[in-house]
């Protein structure tokens, strides 16, 4: 699931297998500072998206983001080349959404949270996730328009 | 044309399945004329079916090795500066954590060798499946949408729906002196169950999750809470069926609330 989050937020293997490897080493590091009123997972979400938006600011500062992809797939050989195409295609449109409208579709979408799991975790109000949320699927169904359609 | 902003959080709210079955009902018809408002709707559909069509994808094999390999290192050295049996100390004065941080450290290593094999479901948490990371607490106060008792020789229990933040939550309230098997089905086009919780009483023969059912075998008398998540705009209807060895007792609950 970390690789997963990670994957989707910045588009490819290697930046993602960095950012959920940091985000675990993190966590180990940072156990004592976890509240064991919450969640242990909304906790190593939190991390994890922000371990991955710290390396888009990183990498905004030495280069664009680059929406060239190479996605294995769960399926990897038996996956149809129109489901890997697709799959693609919507890295690409993710990787056009702001940092913000990104990980709140990866986290409703591809992590089926809440509204409420998804403001817990990213520490921000509820009515901010689905005003987010909302402005992302629109910009999405511009970029996705003949599956949107 | 251009649709107005409560338009577009209506279809937002309706695809999420967040629209009461009035507003539902109103939309149903405002669609069938107005083109513009259709359009909207059937895009945001066809955008659900896109991004619920991408798979999750494998980590690298190594990665986790390469993660423990690490975590072990830092150990290791850490252990040489000390903080580790600090944290040890630490841990170990707080059992919750350190039997969450074991699991979940545990598990986080599996989870980044195999990923899970159901989209969307949240790990292992404590000693049960919760399937969401709301407190138990935001659960239990999310608006009633209905509710029923089920009652038959040797069985006495409540089963509430309650709704909202994108869950259903079926609370079941056993009370009966023997324990009983429980099942929930619902749906699986419109919701998927995402995991249990046992306040009081526990699950002594188990928990079976599978597309549109939970079943809960010999829940001793306690409060249960079996979580769903919201797939679609018609979460449809939960049913609810509780039984001993030689009773039973079924109701079904609406999983959307009729007005607001």
């Amino acid at each position: 699931m970390l690789y997963n989050l990670g994957l989707r937020m910045l588009g490819n293997p290697e930046d993602a297998r960095d950012a959920s490897q940091t985000a675990f080493l993190k966590a180990w590091e940072k156990l004592s500072s976890f509240d064991p009123r919450f969640r242990f997972f909304s906790w190593i979400y939190k991390i994890t998206v922000n371990e991955c938006l710290n390396q888009i600011n990183r990498r905004r500062r030495i280069e664009p983001l680059d929406p060239r992809i190479d996605l294995p797939s769960r399926e990897n050989a038996a996956a149809s080349l129109e489901a890997r195409e697709a799959s693609e295609r919507v890295q690409v449109a993710l990787l056009q959404l702001t940092p913000d409208h990104r990980e709140v579709v990866i986290l409703r979408h591809f992590l089926e949270m809440s509204y409420g799991e998804i403001a817990g975790t990213l520490t921000i109000a509820e009515k901010t996730v689905k005003s987010r949320l909302y402005e992302a699927r629109q910009r999405l169904c511009e970029l996705l328009p003949e599956k949107a359609a | 044309m251009t649709l107005s902003p409560a338009d577009w959080e209506l279809l937002h709210r309706e695809v999420d399945g967040e629209t009461t079955e009035k507003e539902s009902a109103e939309l149903q018809e405002r669609l069938a004329r107005e083109p513009g408002l259709s359009a909207s709707h059937r895009a945001l559909l066809g955008l659900g079916r896109t991004l619920s069509q991408v798979g999750l994808v494998d980590p690298p094999p190594e990665l986790a090795w390469d993660v423990m390999r690490q975590v072990r290192q830092r150990a290791l050295a850490g252990a040489r500066e000390g903080w580790l049996s600090g944290l040890s100390e630490w841990v170990a004065r707080q059992p919750a954590l350190a039997l969450a941080s074991s699991l979940a450290v545990g598990l986080l290593a599996g989870l980044l060798v195999t990923g899970l094999s159901g989209r969307g479901l949240l790990p292992l948490d404590g000693d049960s499946i919760s399937g969401t990371l709301l407190p138990l607490d935001d659960l239990a106060a999310l608006p009633v949408v209905d509710e029923a008792r089920l009652e038959a020789p040797g069985i006495r229990a409540t089963a509430v729906t309650r709704r909202g933040r994108g869950l259903v939550v079926v609370v079941l309230e056993i009370a009966s002196d023997e324990p009983v098997d429980i099942t929930v089905e619902v749906d699986p086009s419109g919701l998927r169950p995402r995991g249990f919780e046992c306040i009081g009483g526990e699950a002594v023969g188990g928990v079976t999750i599978e597309p549109g059912r939970v079943d809960i075998r010999q829940a001793t008398a306690g409060r249960c809470f079996v979580n769903l998540a919201t797939l679609g705009p018609d979460p449809g209807r939960v049913a609810v069926r509780v039984q001993t060895g030689s009773a039973r007792a079924e109701a079904t609950l609406r999983a959307r609330a009729t007005v607001e």
